[in-house]
């Protein structure tokens, strides 16, 4: 099943090598029903030592598959997987050193919060003492004092105290990486973005790859140095969360990443203005040469620039037919004097207006992308 | 008003019907055993039913069958001993085969699935009078003797699908994540089994045991075509008994076969129960 990628790379070197990231996906697919299902395919992606990483996708995108490949829950169809630069393909779980924290979580039931924190420790035949050291430092990290909770079974315990013992009990391990399957869900939103942000701090003092496989953008953007988006199987862009929402590289990721405009628009050639190869918006300044490439641009809301009065003549007429004020901001939905509509997001109540007021909207070329597809 | 006030007359009605329906058929189901006790107390050597005193002459006479030295007597102590053995080692091996058949059909999959299961059911819906004719003819077609394990086969071939519907009830509970991440945490999938899984499939098994134990102790059918001298389980005891000579003696030993039963299936609705409560909390 190793594809011929793997002799295309250079020879593996020393293990603890820095330049050799902790996980290297290469080519990676998964078929399921004998080829007739392809849940992961020509997947790539690495993890450097200390990096988080979130995998981001919709659901039966794949992330969950190719998550229990990295952890040996699933064998890969094609493609090498390896950690520390050592192939790991045909290792069972059990000899992997990599943590896994489920999204059920998966507390042993019938076991204290000791022994499930001991568990991973007693199976590689630590020493009593040692145990005891290492599961009384897991417990202290993540904030549940032995003292008080090391005797209590998980049914005594909250959704949020079962997520610090899913964790203690990985961590306790010092696998090489750890994985996140979306352990969060389950909680409430604020509880979730705490965990979110002590759940980073955490795993960067430790100094610990991670990758957080979420369908929740903002808890990806909160956790992750990198984001991998993943669509139908394949990884579709991978970049710092600032990146990725600045410049998606398609019309999937701008819109999985959160509000986006598109409209419709012509290119004017460099020839023809003095301003080189400036978009204009179709219809909205004066009358198009004929033969022009029209194009789709996509912007966020909150760069839009809506103002009053006309500041300069690149300005765009336009109608505010509805204002939504939400979390601190007005959502303006402006009608562009050629039928086209966008939502525009500012902190300003814009002196008062109201549907029907005119306004003149501004997008800067910086902030406007053309993703393909 | 009206209309709620008939609503009304109509579910008293109909509770009344229902009421009366489950009276009725208790009473058909236990009034055998209420008789056979209470027979099992009569003074006199004649059954009679209602009986017209009340002794435990007959329970002093099975006393005596059990724990005498009469040789024709010692049939009884034997029966019983046979039957506790032919039902603990049947329960012993529905335990060994039943629980990796359970784990393979709810955590497995492979090719013939669907037929494995079918085939494990079939007991429970197969003539048990033609099963017990082909064992007569596979035992007797042996060339040596098989004791007693020749009741033990016959009642593991029919206790397994209840051993296996249990477990596989415990196993489609549990959340196969558990076993995993005992995996990512270094246990080998047999140690993961050891120290996650079975303790917490522990009920269904222990309800499994006792019930393919009850199982095989009240069996009937398949030992009347397979019981020999050697192997004379308490079931043939009592039927031939009964067909020689009616004394109360038999529904003093019946009296105690009901008891049994009772305590068996009390233990195990405080498992199950048990077993609830777990998922609940």
């Amino acid at each position: 099943m190793l594809n011929t990628a793997n002799q295309a790379l250079p020879p593996e070197g020393g293990s603890l090598n820095h330049n050799i990231p902790i996980l290297q996906l290469v080519g990676v697919g998964k078929d399921f029903a004998g080829g007739a299902v392809r849940a992961v395919h020509g997947a790539s992606l690495s993890v450097r030592a200390g990096e988080i990483l979130s995998i981001l996708g919709p659901s039966g995108c794949g992330k969950s598959t190719m998550m229990r490949m990295i952890a040996g829950l699933e064998d890969p169809t094609e493609g090498d997987i390896r950690i520390a630069g050592r192939s790991v393909l045909g290792l069972p779980a059990h000899k992997r050193n990599v943590g896994l924290v489920f999204q059920s979580l998966a507390i042993f039931p019938h076991m204290t919060v000791w022994q499930n924190v001991a568990f991973g420790l007693r199976m590689k035949q630590t020493p009593k003492a040692k145990i005891t050291a290492k599961v009384n430092a897991a417990l202290e990290t993540v904030q549940l004092p032995a003292r008080t909770f090391a005797q209590r079974l998980p049914g005594q315990l909250s959704g949020g105290q079962l997520q610090r013992v899913a964790l203690a009990r990985t961590l306790v391990t010092e696998p090489a990486l750890i994985l996140f399957d979306e352990p969060m869900a389950a909680l409430d939103r604020r509880l979730r973005d705490h965990m979110a942000v002590e759940l980073r701090s955490i795993q960067k003092a430790l100094n610990i790859a991670a990758i957080y496989v979420t369908h929740d953008q903002e808890t990806a953007s909160v956790m992750s140095d990198r984001i991998a988006i993943m669509n139908s199987g394949q990884v579709v862009q991978v970049g710092t969360p600032a990146d990725i929402y600045r410049r998606p590289s398609n019309r999937f990721v701008a819109e999985f990443l959160g509000d986006v405009n598109c409209l419709r628009a012509r290119s004017q050639p460099a020839d023809q203005t003095d301003r080189p190869g400036s978009l204009i918006l179709g219809g909205a300044i004066g009358d198009m040469e004929a033969g022009t490439l029209e194009q789709e641009l996509f912007f966020r809301p909150e760069h839009v620039l809506l103002q009053i009065r006309r500041k300069s003549p690149d300005d765009i007429a336009g109608t505010i037919i509805d204002v939504q004020f939400a979390s601190g901001l007005f959502n303006w939905r402006v009608r562009l004097s050629d039928g086209q509509e966008l939502v525009a997001r500012t902190t300003s109540d814009l002196a008062g207006a109201g549907s029907g007021t005119a306004v003149w909207v501004q997008v800067s070329p910086d902030n406007i992308f053309t993703p393909q597809g | 008003m009206r209309r709620s006030t008939s609503l009304i007359g109509m579910q008293r009605c109909e509770a009344l019907i229902v009421t009366c329906a489950t009276a009725v058929i208790l009473g058909i189901m236990l009034l055998p055993i209420v008789a056979v006790i209470l027979i099992s107390f009569t003074p006199s050597s004649s059954i009679g039913f209602p009986p017209p005193g009340l002794s435990l002459k007959w329970y002093a006479a099975t006393y005596d069958m059990l724990f005498g030295h009469d040789a024709d007597l010692v049939r009884l102590r034997e029966s019983l001993t046979t039957s506790i053995s032919v039902a603990g080692l049947t329960a012993a091996i529905c335990c060994f085969a039943g629980v990796p058949a359970a784990y393979a059909l709810v955590r497995l999959s492979f090719r013939g699935k669907t037929l494995f299961n079918e085939l494990v059911e079939l007991p429970i819906i197969f003539p048990a009078i033609v099963l017990g004719i082909a064992l007569l003819m596979i035992v007797s077609a042996l060339p040596f003797d098989l004791g007693i394990f020749q009741l033990v086969v016959a009642h593991s071939i029919i206790a397994l699908p209840f051993m296996i519907r249990n477990v596989a009830a415990a196993l489609q509970g549990l959340d196969p994540a558990l076993q995993e991440a005992a995996n990512t945490l270094g246990a080998s999938p047999l140690r993961a089994f050891g120290e996650v899984v079975l303790p917490l499939i522990r009920n269904g098994v222990v309800s499994g045991i006792l019930l393919v134990f009850v199982l095989s102790f009240n069996e009937f059918t398949l030992s009347y075509f397979l019981y020999t001298v050697d192997a004379f389980p308490l079931s043939i005891w009592l039927f031939q008994k009964a067909n020689t000579t009616i004394d109360p003696t038999i529904f003093a030993v019946s009296t105690v076969v009901i008891l049994i039963n009772v305590l068996v299936i009390l233990v195990v609705d405080r498992i199950a129960g048990e077993n609830t409560s777990n998922k609940l909390s």
